[in-house]
């Protein structure tokens, strides 16, 4: 409530220094979607702003006539000459470089961010740019690509989620249009659950997080949907070998006053067919003949402009994985709404309110007629969150926001029958309710120094109703036991937390083309994916904190040097370094249960964890060459007391070096070849060294040393490359042949190494190394674009 | 066990994964340092009991476990004072008769005690009741059961032991071979697999009872299970073996050690392996597939 006492002061207009707003929107000329990180500046660079998320900008300008270029990186920039003699409202419309260039030549300088931002640890991707990518079986994936960046890794092929500077993978705030996505996969891990025609941009924060982002510990990654084309229709698809794609968008029913562009819808969906493609190759296989298994995703959106100051959007996904064999049927999928508004309170302070429900659900299910057995879990949340943004004056902008979320965790209601009798059972429920506020400034000390510096402080409280356990330990590493238990009632607090989260960065630029940033940031999560399987799967349980389960807490430090180079400024480089040290890390007792287990708390471990590395970036925006090397040497570490003899071990997403190649070359306006190289260290494991008997069951597996993770899985390489075949353009209609092969030397990479007994002889004991793919994997898929 | 429920996710990713392969392979996994494991089950029937000592030998080893000679080992009845020593037959292998049905009372403690050399191993257990057995039948199945093929499959009658906080250990002789794959460890929690189940002193629920192996009996086989009340710690140890033994794929979890219940007093840092249980046991008759 605090910040709603802030705007009252903050929307006047007139500042003592007579000095105007010029503002406006920034908008792509094709299809009027918003640009997001456009600069807007002077020519001679004295006063300067950026736009928003949302497109807006906002630059306070002295009396008299200037001239204003609007520039971001694939754009044509645009001069403008402005004369303020009170505030001035100037929307800018950029043109595609791509449009251009059938034309004429650009010389503009590209103007690139990374150098000018205060942002740092940061990537952001176009769609066009993961378009590039090579992807498995021809699918452009988002996580996929992301995995290529500096500091991502991911546990394996197949693995859902990613790693970021050493953090598990719930460590990372995933926001679809600022809503939450708690499970970011289809099929496991193979594919994310982002439709790539539905979504316009993404950004991955690892460090410098601004104060606005919130509650997980390791990153953020803001995937924006597209708006869909306000100015004509638009339908875009593919047919891959794996799924088909289908979207369309376009204006809403132009408005009869006159007032043009004012709405307009995107609506995209996917299906996967693997399982009708299948089916004639499972016919004689008994346990999977009749077995089921695809997925599918919708995505829509619709925004009203009602007037300058006032837009609507809603967007909506939803998405399942449905996974059935005789007998027994698995499935899960996330679904988000997300409503906001978009209210210009004067030219100067610019608000966002965000309302949103996120649910992400599975279900599983066995058996038949009259013997069955039902599971569900969900965890379901609400949202309210106001981002505001006040445009100072040319030195400063305040950002300021709340955010308050309501949970609703259900771990598992089961209903099942046994001989036609029905019994419903299952564990409580758990509600939590998370607040945060933040304030912080971006401030232009001089022509050289920018600082970014804010606070968030978050609050968390566990609520009743529910049974509170009281747990006691005899070893340190041992499984709790109950000594005590209370009942709370509903909306009782239980339990609450407070983390005050400072955040600064700082950039201080070279020369026009470097510059050196360093940043701290302190961060809170409140939630934790409860899992010790080496992929994370559908079935992990979302637990809150709660009196047992204390708050994740990291800190992080990085600084890094920032410059760009070459003919035109197209090479951008960067070498960052990081620090960070987090506290109340999960860890489990020796032999945990986790599944459907009511004193899951009492399987929990807590420990440290500290992760430290160097990342080198180097990316081609422009010329018929483009992409990216990033390389990454980093450490990731755990010490949980009575775990491997209380010593710092190397935890599950260390990887000691990663480096990932992404390229693509433009042979002719036809044809465009890319490829992708990957390279990373194996992750640590536990493996036995030793084997016993107990009764009759033999080869029971024992490590001797008694250290955790005490091997590491040999490294993992693999080639991905794809052929993009442009047909023939017309006004109406575009379409591409993709041609893919992934993995390309067939490697089989170790995922994982395993102990087990021969199956066909169980007096012998084998070590299995587990490659999720181990061939080449061909495609073809074919995209259309129509207009 | 929960883990059957998981069952269901090798299946799938199975049937997802992009031509998965598995190898065999050989890789330097560390010294393997020999150490003693303690294998003592002991029941409350007047059969021959036994105790197991040997000692670990390298994971990839092909050779069998060698026995280990301790200078003496036996149960140690606390309340009447009586020591039953444990007679060696050679090669770490041990064994005593009870003299009457009442050597064992139910509800009562005992401790193992073992001489070796100086040191001294120590562990107790309590003696927990067995269920009682209504029948063991068995039924041509047209569609096979749990991804089995057609035949026979048999069907244990019973039903767990009233009150919350039973365990339940089930063993399987085919033509009187105790059935011991990972996937034969077959465990309960009161009638079902979760100490929360509602359907405490109820028929062991299906996928207990009817899922004693996967693979039909065949005409003039011969089927008997062993149902062992075992203390809730043994339980947890058997799992623990059971997640360790059938832990493979994209969902494995982390390995890790089985600690068992015999400790060494006079040196608590040496890890004695193993387990000594008390347990109660029934059996169902032997059962000839016609």
């Amino acid at each position: 409530m605090l910040c709603w006492s802030l705007i009252a002061p903050l929307t006047g207009t007139s500042t003592p220094d007579q000095k105007f707003a010029l503002s406006g929107y920034v908008r792509d000329s094709s299809n009027g979607e918003a640009i997001a990180g456009s600069s807007i500046s002077t020519a001679d660079g004295k006063y300067s702003s950026t736009s928003n998320q949302y497109g807006f900008y906002s630059l306070s300008l002295p009396e008299g006539t200037h001239q204003i270029v609007c520039s971001f990186l694939g754009y044509k920039s645009q001069s403008v000459t402005v004369s303020i003699k009170g505030n001035v409202t100037r929307n800018f419309e950029l043109v595609r470089q791509e449009e251009v260039l059938k034309g004429y030549r650009v010389t503009a300088k590209k103007k690139d961010n990374m150098v000018n931002t205060v942002d740092m640890s940061t990537n952001n991707l176009s769609i066009s740019q993961i378009k590039k990518v090579p992807a498995l079986l021809g699918e452009v994936d988002i996580v996929k690509s992301v995995q290529l960046l500096p500091g991502v890794s991911t546990v394996g092929e197949g693995a859902s989620g990613f790693n970021v500077r050493g953090g598990s993978i719930d460590q990372n705030l995933i926001l679809l249009d600022e809503a939450p996505v708690f499970n970011s996969s289809h099929l496991f891990g193979f594919f994310s659950v982002f439709n790539p025609d539905a979504v316009r941009d993404v950004k991955l924060i690892k460090g410098g997080v601004p104060s606005r982002y919130g509650g997980r510990l390791a990153s953020a990654l803001d995937v924006r949907m597209k708006e869909g084309n306000n100015k004509k229709y638009e339908v875009n698809g593919g047919v891959g070998v794996i799924f088909s794609r289908f979207s369309v968008e376009g204006p809403i029913a132009p408005n009869k006053t006159g007032l043009k562009n004012r709405s307009s819808f995107i609506i995209a969906g996917r299906r996967s067919y693997i399982d009708v493609l299948a089916k004639p190759f499972l016919r004689n296989n008994e346990s999977l003949r009749d077995a089921v298994f695809y997925f599918y995703d919708l995505t829509a959106k619709v925004n009203y402009t009602f007037d300058s100051k006032n837009r609507l959007y809603l967007s909506a996904y939803a998405g399942r994985d449905v996974f059935g064999a005789p007998g027994a049927k698995f499935d899960w999928g996330n679904t988000t709404t997300t409503l906001r508004w978009n209210h210009l309170f004067s030219r100067k302070l610019f608000a966002n309110m965000t309302a949103y429900y996120s649910n992400y659900d599975y279900r599983l299910g066995f058996g038949v007629d009259d013997n069955t057995f039902e599971w569900r879990s969900n965890i379901i949340n609400f949202s309210f969150k106001p981002d505001l943004t006040f445009f100072l004056n040319p030195q400063n902008t305040v950002q300021f926001g709340l955010l308050a979320t309501y949970y609703n965790f259900k771990p598992g209601t089961a209903k099942s029958k046994d001989q036609g009798v029905e019994r419903e059972f299952g564990l409580p429920d758990k509600y939590a309710a998370e607040t945060a506020v933040y304030v912080e400034n971006e401030q232009k000390v001089n022509s050289k120094l920018t600082l970014r510096y804010g606070i968030r402080v978050s609050q968390f409280s566990y609520l009743g109703k529910g049974r509170v356990y009281e747990l006691e330990r005899n070893g340190a590493a041992d499984r709790a036991f109950v000594t005590g238990t209370k009942d709370y009632g509903r909306g009782e607090v239980i339990s609450t937390y407070w983390v005050p989260e400072p955040r600064f960065a700082a950039n201080y630029k070279l020369s026009k083309d470097a510059s050196v940033k360093a940043s701290y940031n302190r961060m809170s999560q409140y939630l934790h994916l409860v899992s010790n399987t080496a992929a994370s799967v559908p079935l992990d349980v979302w637990t809150p904190s709660t009196n047992n389960i204390r708050p994740q807490i990291g800190d992080q430090i990085a600084a890094g040097y920032f410059r760009n180079f070459g003919k035109n400024l197209d090479f951008e480089a960067s070498v960052e370094g990081f620090y960070k040290e987090l506290q109340n890390q999960i860890d489990y007792v020796d032999g945990a249960n986790l599944l459907l287990n009511p004193l899951l708390e009492t399987e929990l471990l807590s420990g440290k964890g500290r992760a430290y590395g160097v990342e080198l970036y180097l990316k081609k925006n422009t010329g018929k060459l483009t992409g990216w090397i990033a390389y990454t040497l980093s450490k990731s570490e755990r010490k949980v007391e009575g775990i491997s003899q209380g010593q710092w071990y190397n935890n599950r997403f260390d990887r000691r070096h990663n480096m990932n190649i992404s390229a693509s070359y433009e042979i002719n306006p036809k044809w465009t070849v890319s490829s992708a190289f990957v390279f990373a260290s194996g992750t640590p494991t536990n493996l036995p060294n030793t084997k016993y008997s107990f009764r009759g069951i033999q080869g029971i597996p024992h490590n001797a040393s008694d250290l955790r993770n005490n091997v590491t899985i040999k490294p993992f390489n693999r080639l991905d490359i794809s052929a993009t075949w442009q047909r023939k353009k017309t006004v109406k209609r575009e379409s591409s042949w993709v041609f893919g092969v992934y993995n390309v030397y067939a490697r089989r990479n170790p995922f994982s190494y395993y102990t087990r007994n021969n199956p066909d002889n169980n007096n012998q004991t084998q070590l299995i190394r587990y490659a999720v793919v181990g061939a080449i994997v061909p495609s073809v898929s074919w995209n259309f674009k129509f207009l | 066990m929960k883990n059957r429920y998981f069952l269901i996710l090798p299946i799938f990713a199975a049937a997802i994964s992009l031509q998965s392969c598995e190898d065999a392979i050989d890789l330097d996994l560390g010294p393997p340092v020999s150490q003693i494991v303690i294998d003592a089950v002991i029941d409350q029937t007047t059969d021959s009991q036994f105790i197991y000592i040997s000692k670990t030998i390298a994971y990839l080893s092909d050779q069998s476990l060698p026995g280990y000679e301790i200078d003496s080992i036996g149960i140690l009845d606390t309340q009447k004072g009586v020591f039953h020593r444990f007679q060696s037959l050679g090669n770490g292998k041990y064994f005593f008769v009870p003299p009457a049905p009442s050597t064992f009372e139910y509800g009562k403690t005992y401790q193992l005690l073992a001489q070796d050399g100086n040191d001294i191993y120590v562990s107790q257990s309590t003696l927990f009741a067995p269920v009682t057995i209504d029948s063991f039948t068995y039924k041509y199945e047209e569609n096979g059961r749990f991804g089995g093929s057609k035949g026979n499959y048999i069907t244990l009658w019973a039903k767990d032991k009233p009150g919350k906080g039973d365990y339940y250990w089930f063993r399987l002789f085919r033509n009187d071979s105790l059935q011991a794959k990972p996937s034969d460890i077959i465990l309960a929690i009161d009638n079902a697999f979760n100490e929360e189940s509602p359907g405490d002193g109820d028929l062991f629920i299906i996928p207990i009872r009817e899922n004693f192996s996967s693979r039909p009996f065949l005409k003039g086989e011969k089927a008997r299970i062993e149902v062992l009340s075992v203390p809730r710690e043994m339980y947890y140890y058997l799992s623990l073996i059971s997640t360790q033994l059938n832990n493979q794929g994209l969902f494995a979890v982390p390995p890790s050690n089985v600690p068992g219940n015999i400790i060494c007093i006079n040196n608590p840092g040496k890890k004695i392996l193993g387990f000594f249980a008390m347990t109660g046991k029934a059996e169902t008759p032997e059962l000839l597939i016609p």
